[in-house]
């Protein structure tokens, strides 16, 4: 099988990441320019068409993550594009949760496909958020890796907030605040 | 949609340039002076430089409406790449166009407009970038023309020959932007590409007494 550290893939000076969505309709976009089709032998997304006409802005460098390591990072997307506008205004939208990942592939000197695509980095998708910066807008999907919620702190303090957010209007939690100078021995 | 071709005969230009536009990222130079370079777009895309001289009235509304129709980059065009000087015509260069059999014109004293270079290529998929050629009609191809194809769903787009191949292939340059069947007329004698202006505040100069102005224009291949 091969690998992404093989001394020849290492002479291929050309190379490109390529970013699949797993929504519904899956969004499908590379950093190369015009098209790219992958092979029908991708282990993950076999035959995928991907886009490099200007949506996806820039990938953010991902770290190899071991021993539970987690990281959350940013991709940026075209703000003028109908598909990233509708991760951040259609309330249909299905961005929240979906899988993103994160595949580099070698070109040779003809730019045709010479390595398998390396699917190295696998998030999911939190919060889409939109931002301007003069004449710029852009779209920015968060995308958190597998084990971010475990590399939260342990601790979380449960607020009248948090209760509200699932139980609106239940008054349980209210008084929280009040009781945290006490301890209860038991 | 149907795009608008830049009317290149309207307004010829004084300077013209054509190149291709890579990205690429550098590892810095050794202290042996060596540098290594790894290109990271896919092939790369089509940039075009465009110059010309607004010597009219007429040149200068002419300019003014194209460059407004534009609509800021946001409305591709066809710019034409002049191939009267470079094209594989059989006798070196274009001809004026085809008169009747018996040698007459039509009335104004115009001809029939024809292709004078006839190539077609076989079926090609995606982002190839080896086309077998048929040449019906042509000069010697050396390497170095352009041509254009019109494709299916994603207009019309220019491509290069890079080399010419003894076992009657061509390499071409940018990868095809779609797949292609088998005998895909390949446009020589008016090649085009679709571009979008990348810089429209800026294309026309101030117009300067007697009233004259320029034309700058900058171009960028186009989806």
């Amino acid at each position: 099988m091969a690998s992404l550290y093989d001394t020849t893939l290492g002479e291929l000076h050309r190379f490109a990441a390529l970013i699949h969505i797993a929504t519904a309709t899956p969004c499908r976009y590379w950093t190369g320019d015009g098209y790219i089709a992958l092979p029908g032998d991708d282990e993950l997304d076999p035959s995928g068409q991907y886009e490099g006409i200007g949506v996806l802005t820039e990938v953010p460098a991902f770290r190899q993550l071991v021993g539970g390591a987690a990281e959350q990072v940013n991709v940026t997307f075209s703000g003028v594009d109908t598909i990233p506008k509708s991760w951040v205004h259609d309330p249909m939208s299905d961005i929240v949760g979906a899988i993103m990942t994160v595949g580099i592939v070698f070109l040779d000197e003809r730019e045709q496909i010479a390595s398998p695509v390396f699917w190295i980095w696998p998030g999911t998708i939190d919060v889409p958020s939109l931002s301007r910066n003069g004449n710029v807008k852009s779209v920015a999907l968060t995308v958190g890796s597998e084990l971010l919620d475990r590399a939260r702190a342990a601790l979380v303090m449960w607020t009248n907030a948090d209760h509200q957010t699932t139980h609106s209007g239940d008054r349980f939690f209210e008084r929280t605040a009040i009781n945290n100078p006490f301890s209860e021995k038991w | 949609m149907t795009l608008d071709v830049f009317p290149q005969e309207l307004l010829w230009p004084n300077s013209l340039r054509w190149f291709p536009s890579r990205v690429t990222d550098s590892g810095g130079m050794t202290e042996g002076g060596l540098e290594r370079l790894a290109v990271k777009d896919g092939g790369g895309k089509w940039g075009c430089e465009y110059a010309a001289p607004l010597l009219t009235v007429e040149t200068i509304k002419l300019a003014r409406s194209l460059i407004s129709r534009m609509r800021g980059g946001s409305v591709p065009i066809l710019v034409p790449f002049y191939n009267a000087a470079e094209g594989p015509y059989p006798l070196g260069a274009p001809s004026d166009g085809v008169p009747f059999s018996d040698g007459s014109s039509f009335s104004d004293g115009s001809l029939f407009a024809a292709d004078l270079i006839s190539i077609s290529a076989a079926a090609a998929a995606l982002r190839a970038t080896t086309l077998t050629i048929d040449i019906t009609v042509s000069g010697d191809l050396i390497g170095g023309e352009v041509f254009s194809i019109v494709h299916t769903t994603r207009d019309e787009h220019a491509y290069l020959i890079d080399a010419v191949n003894e076992d009657g292939t061509v390499d071409i340059w940018p990868p095809l932007r779609e797949a292609i069947p088998d005998g895909t007329p390949l446009n020589f004698d008016t090649p085009k590409c679709k571009m979008i202006i990348t810089n429209p505040s800026d294309a026309m100069g101030a117009v300067t007494p007697p009233y004259l102005s320029s034309l700058s224009m900058t171009f960028r291949e186009a989806w």
